[in-house]
């Protein structure tokens, strides 16, 4: 048995994800994990559960489903699991993630400020994660901007808009990192996001110093400066977010994103992101000496 | 390999790349390009539990650079034995000794077939040093091996360097050690760096999470505190600073602190033993 079904409520109650978005790609995961644990392919399960019906729309179903950009009937659910050998706590795992809106999930809270659904989500599964890994290239990321920074770094658009934009951000602030039980946090940021100074004010990269240093002192917060030394650096924005799997004992779940506003990067090239992050790491330089150096930085201006 | 196709328990072993093997994750996570998908799947893994393990493994690295300095630069050494090396890629021990010691012996041994291979190409036009296919936990074996007799001088100081390695070795085995201090002559030095369990419990969760992924399908592995791992150096005279987190071993840079909150660095211990 892939998972110890005499404690699995309580084990998959606690790895549910908060939002509509997570519990969707948990939902996908697990049927994903399911089928393939039953030796099936997607058109085999597509016969099996529906003998009459075109296998190949069966087929498209499943695949959308375990894409995460689909939902399914309870009852055809239900079905498709029991084909699967499914058990009864895992089938009444799946009805929880299973999204509750057939179409699109209704887009309320901080991501109802953004308007593409990558973007959306993003969001949602930045509040989701249990650990959030980000590169930043030229830019300090959402997440560790303060209030005046992120509103700088948003010159150019109408004011309401920008307002609106700042707020979300700070929205997401309080639910990711304000919340009890908040995600791991692990950033390396290029040199340049220091020397890139945001339109506004000049006390704005001050006070966003200041602010990353206060980030960097939380226990679950790690910043490291990336210098223009290190090779190969940090390139590219890059975010990577981590997901438990609704059932707890196998892999957790890992997105990547470019920037906020593009696609998601594809599962294919995940790979290719994780090696962006090791090699960030090992040359970035040491925690304690990336807090010398902002407040060197800070010094010096 | 055994006919069915299984890898004994001890002794050395062909590269299996259906299997991640602990040499060729390392090489993945220091940027290497000497690995399959599974050891890049499984270093992913455990950098996703553990996002600063590429960290800790540059410290590694960076230390194995320092102490290999000082034992040819400052004590004299001119024979090296580096257990578990791995693959033996850019500034291995060859290298940072040989730097300053051209004639410096020195001899890599690693139980997978893939790392001695690659070693062995790599060292191909090094009279001095070279790589041997043999298991640590076997010293008979390794210390008969003519190889390494051939390199080694046992009547002169051996530095035997052991980065990394012992956390794969079990309690019950851990003993053989001895074999080792006991074959070299005094004013030899034992070297090791070693996985611990971080202070933090935020840290040892998430260390508990990727030890367990890595010991079901890497390699088992044992942590140990600081006098467990001091009674591995037996009646070795410890040196400064003693065993310490590996970055706080005689750091080079002037200005380095420790860090209690960097958690690579809770992650790991090393120290520097000289056999009397």
């Amino acid at each position: 048995m892939p998972w110890p079904l005499g404690t699995a409520m309580t084990a998959f109650d606690a790895a549910v994800a908060r939002t509509p978005t997570g519990r969707r790609l948990q939902l996908a995961a697990l049927c994903h994990h399911l089928r393939a644990r039953a030796g099936l392919t997607q058109l085999d399960a597509a016969r099996t559960v529906r003998p009459g019906m075109s296998s190949g729309v069966g087929q498209n179903k499943i695949a959308r489903l375990e894409r995460g950009d689909g939902g399914m009937r309870e009852a055809d659910l239900i079905a498709l699991l029991r084909a699967y050998g499914a058990e009864d706590t895992v089938i009444e795992l799946a009805c929880t993630l299973r999204p509750r809106y057939a179409k699109r999930d209704r887009w309320g809270g901080p991501r109802a400020a953004y308007d593409t659904d990558s973007s959306r989500r993003y969001v949602d599964l930045e509040e989701d994660a249990a650990s959030i890994r980000l590169l930043g290239s030229e830019m300090i990321p959402d997440l560790l901007a303060c209030e005046s920074y992120a509103y700088a770094a948003l010159a150019g658009q109408p004011a309401r808009l920008r307002r609106a934009k700042t707020d979300a951000i700070l929205s997401r602030h309080d639910r990711v990192l304000c919340r009890q039980d908040p995600p791991e946090i692990y950033a390396v940021l290029s040199e340049s996001c220091f020397y890139r100074r945001p339109p506004g004010p000049p006390t704005v990269l001050e006070e966003q110093l200041d602010h990353l240093t206060a980030l960097a002192g939380q226990p679950n917060i790690t910043v490291q400066v990336s210098t223009f030394g290190a090779t190969p650096g940090v390139q590219d924005a890059l975010t990577l977010l981590r997901l438990p799997h609704p059932v707890q004992s196998l892999d957790d779940l890992t997105f990547a994103w470019g920037r906020i506003g593009d696609d998601p990067i594809p599962i294919s090239r995940i790979e290719a992101c994780e090696r962006l992050w090791s090699s960030a790491v090992r040359t970035a330089l040491r925690p304690a000496d990336s807090l010398r150096f902002l407040h060197e930085f800070k010094e010096q201006r | 390999m055994t006919l069915s196709g299984e890898q004994p328990a001890y002794g050395p072993r062909e590269s299996d790349p259906s299997k991640p093997s602990p040499a060729r994750v390392y090489d993945y996570i220091l940027g290497g390009s000497h690995y399959y998908p599974v050891d890049e799947a499984a270093g992913n893994r455990m950098v996703r539990a553990l996002p600063l393990v590429p960290a800790l493994m540059r410290y590694n690295r960076e230390f194995l650079q320092r102490v290999v300095h000082l034992l040819t630069g400052e004590y004299g050494i001119r024979q090296f034995i580096d257990f578990g090396s791995g693959l033996p890629t850019e500034d291995n021990v060859h290298e940072v000794a040989q730097a300053i010691a051209p004639e410096t012996r020195v001899v890599y041994i690693d139980y997978e077939r893939g790392a001695v291979d690659l070693g062995r190409e790599i060292l191909a036009d090094n009279p001095h040093a070279t790589s041997i296919h043999a298991d640590i936990r076997q010293p008979e074996h390794v210390l008969a091996d003519p190889d390494l007799r051939g390199l080694i001088d046992f009547d002169k100081p051996v530095g035997l360097l052991m980065f990394a390695v012992l956390h794969f070795i079990s309690d019950e085995e851990l003993p053989m050690i001895e074999r080792y201090r006991r074959a070299v002559c005094p004013g030899s030095y034992l070297v090791i760096s070693h996985g611990t369990t971080a202070q933090t419990a935020r840290v040892a969760a998430q260390q508990n999470l990727a030890k367990k992924d890595y010991d079901q399908r890497t390699e088992r592995t044992w942590m140990r505190n600081k006098d467990q791992i001091a009674a591995i150096f037996g009646d070795a005279e410890i040196l400064h600073p003693g065993i310490v987190h590996i970055p706080d071993w005689r750091p080079t840079d002037s200005g380095y602190t420790p860090d209690p909150d960097d958690e690579a660095r809770q992650l790991g211990l090393a120290g520097v033993g000289r056999l009397v």
